[in-house]
């Protein structure tokens, strides 16, 4: 449901969003803070740009920042654009639609009823919770967490 | 619920490799299980041979055999021998979530492996416990959303709501009116 590629993003998403307005943020700090391979946290980044979720500032003082505000940026959005399409089966799917490999009759379907239903929950979370959210939530436990993790 | 106007800012994209993962939210096995589990609740009295599921379902005979071993084994069904035998619910259909069905036949595969109920060895690698992840924290509102409508909802429930044969043009019921409207009575 959920890739890797996903979960770094949304950690570094919500590190930009925590950085000052207007201030960038370099690779190399996001990778370090949250343990994300820099090759990777690199492609994620390019991907994401391309996307017009963020850009970037080159030189000197350059970095990443995001293109519009955390409030208006929602983790059904960055999931889609990373993973595709978030439905637990295609058969459900709003944005990439059709028909499950050999399925006999979607109306008869009780595996399509059951999840209808729990996908309708948690894509109601999803497009509901914003990278705003996620960084406030990040920053509330950073404080503590991030000291005994580093001291050990 | 607001939705925020950034989500129609993005172009989706999918490529085959991540659809595949997304594809698979329940395993093959509980999907099958279900099914079959269905099947007997509208069956009634009358118990179901593996090779009628089977057909009826499209599933292969042998898998469907050892899904219905593992079910009969946690109590859930029970096989009679014989010219008339099969498989019936050994549990009254009103009774039995679907929650009790997904953790008996594998369990849900949950985005990340500490969303799961039980929290397990397979941790990330970089993990800094639970409480400091901002994507654990971000996903597991949506997890949690998704099994707890898994538990409300009882295989009575989705048996009746189902066409019995498949009609061209009916709608389907929405299944959000199913837990509290459909739930108890009727057989």
């Amino acid at each position: 449901m959920i890739t890797m590629k996903a979960k770094y993003a949304i950690k570094a998403l919500a590190r930009l969003a925590l950085a000052p307005p207007g201030e960038p943020v370099l690779i190399a700090d996001i990778a370090e803070r949250e343990a994300i391979p820099k090759k990777f946290l690199e492609a994620i980044l390019a991907e994401l740009k391309q996307h017009g979720v963020v850009h970037s500032r080159k030189g000197r003082g350059g970095g990443y920042l995001l293109s519009k505000a955390p409030e208006t940026i929602t983790l059904a959005a960055i999931l889609r654009v990373l993973d595709g399409p978030i439905a637990p089966v295609p058969c459900l799917s709003k944005t990439a639609y059709r028909r499950c490999d050999g399925c006999q009759d979607e109306a008869t379907c009780s595996v399509r009823l059951v999840l209808r239903e729990a996908y309708a929950a948690s894509v109601d979370v999803l497009e509901r919770t914003t990278l705003a959210d996620v960084a406030h939530n990040a920053d509330g436990a950073s404080a503590e967490e991030r000291v005994s993790r580093y001291s050990i | 619920m607001t939705t925020a106007a950034g989500s129609r800012g993005f172009t989706a994209r999918s490529s085959l490799h991540h659809e595949e993962v997304s594809a698979h939210v329940l395993t093959r096995k509980t999907t099958y299980g279900i099914r079959a589990l269905v099947g007997m609740a509208r069956a009634g009295e009358r118990a179901l041979s593996v090779a009628e599921i089977a057909e009826r379902e499209g599933i292969p005979p042998k898998f469907l055999a050892g899904i219905l071993a593992d079910l009969r084994q946690r109590g859930i069904v029970r096989g009679h021998r014989g010219p008339v035998g099969g498989y019936e619910l050994a549990v009254p259909a009103e009774t039995l979530s679907i929650a009790e069905v997904v953790e008996t036949l594998g369990g849900p595969l949950f985005p990340f492996s500490c969303l799961s109920r039980e929290p397990n060895e397979d941790r990330c690698r970089e993990c800094p416990g639970n409480d400091a992840c901002p994507a654990q924290q971000a996903l597991s509102g949506a997890c949690q959303a998704a099994y707890g409508v898994l538990r409300g909802l009882v295989l009575s429930d989705v048996a009746r709501s189902l066409p019995v044969e498949a009609p061209a043009n009916q709608p389907a019921l929405d299944p959000r009116e199913l837990p509290g409207s459909r739930a108890g009575g009727g057989r």
